[in-house]
């Protein structure tokens, strides 16, 4: 009777921490070379290597969604230690390469105070990003186009509402609605992952 | 009865029947696109209706209302708002929002932008909005 009981105490003990993490699949299948907000080159998945990931799924000409996404991770990643810091990197990835150069990149990372030795923000060539987009399960299409005076495309896009955590592994333990994520339960699930 | 008049024009004067409460914006730097959030409320005893957003730091100033469709996130424009008689309008993240499109200066942390907000019947209401970042 007593190892039945200490059976089904250890079983719940084990899937009770589990269940925090709904995901395990693989999310560096590709070998892709992006472009961070410093124009340099950064080699996918060797930016996350030996890292815990949280990835942010954004475009710069977004203004209400995205930066919501953003500012959850700037929440989560405030209430980590700088130890835990050390083990996490966080990345923001631009489904809109065609607008969202590095340049660009950048300016919404000053306005933004990011952290960067803590951050990455990625552009890249669009068959890269498409590519990275389809290993996270992330979808983007521009809705109506109209041009400005300069002939400038004008657009906004319908897009997944995503911030993903990735191990260290290189595997996908959570997705979150990243407008809405919980800074807390990012946080919890970041240093249950170190 | 000429001091009744100044006591009425002393309580009264400047008291709009349309109140803007918590207004703010995103930071955002020239060229940009960003948002500005407040409420909207209509004091007045008649339906009003919100139909034009202006300011100097854009040419493009536009409502949006945020969408889910099919798991997917998008924005869309909103022709106008109607607002009842001490009733209100939410504008706030992730909901409705004021669209500012291509700025035409820096939004930058703790300055003030004024925004001109048009009413149907209560007019041209004219507030200033803090930048900030979100809360």
């Amino acid at each position: 009777m007593k190892k039945i009981l200490l059976f089904i105490f250890s079983f719940i003990l084990v899937n009770g921490c589990n269940n925090n993490f709904d995901l395990k699949e693989k999310v560096t299948n590709s070998n892709l070379t992006l472009v961070n907000q410093d124009s340099v080159s950064i080699l996918y998945p060797e930016v996350i290597k030996d890292k815990i990931a949280v990835i942010g799924f954004i475009y710069t000409h977004c203004p209400d969604i995205c930066p919501m996404t953003a500012h959850n991770m700037e929440l989560a990643e405030e209430s980590l230690s700088k130890d835990e810091l050390d083990e996490v990197k966080f990345l923001l990835i631009s489904f809109d390469p065609g607008r969202d150069t590095p340049s660009i990149l950048k300016q919404y990372a000053d306005v933004r105070s990011l952290d960067m030795n803590h951050w990455e923000l990625l552009t890249g060539k669009e068959e890269d990003i498409k590519m990275l987009l389809k290993e996270y399960d992330v979808k983007a299409f521009n809705d109506d186009t109209t041009y400005n005076e300069k002939g400038e495309p004008n657009y906004f896009m319908i897009h997944t509402d995503r911030i993903s955590l990735v191990d260290k592994d290189g595997n996908l333990r959570k997705n979150y609605r990243g407008s809405i994520a919980s800074p807390e339960e990012l946080s919890k699930d970041i240093k249950n992952l170190e | 009865m000429n001091y009744l008049f100044l006591f009425y024009l002393i309580i009264f004067q400047g008291r709009s029947d349309i109140v803007v409460h918590n207004a703010w914006i995103r930071p955002a730097p020239e060229s940009f696109n960003t948002a500005l959030y407040c409420t909207v409320i209509n004091n007045s005893a008649e339906t009003d209706t919100l139909y034009e957003i202006t300011s100097d730091i854009s040419n493009d100033i536009e409502m949006h209302e945020t969408y889910m469709k099919d798991n997917l996130i998008g924005m869309r424009p909103v022709k106008n708002f109607i607002i009842a008689s001490h009733d209100s309008v939410v504008f706030k993240p992730g909901s409705y929002h004021i669209m500012i499109m291509n700025l035409k200066e820096n939004a930058a942390e703790n300055s003030t932008k004024e925004i001109k907000l048009f009413f149907k019947k209560s007019g041209e209401v004219q507030i200033k909005a803090i930048v900030r970042s979100q809360r």
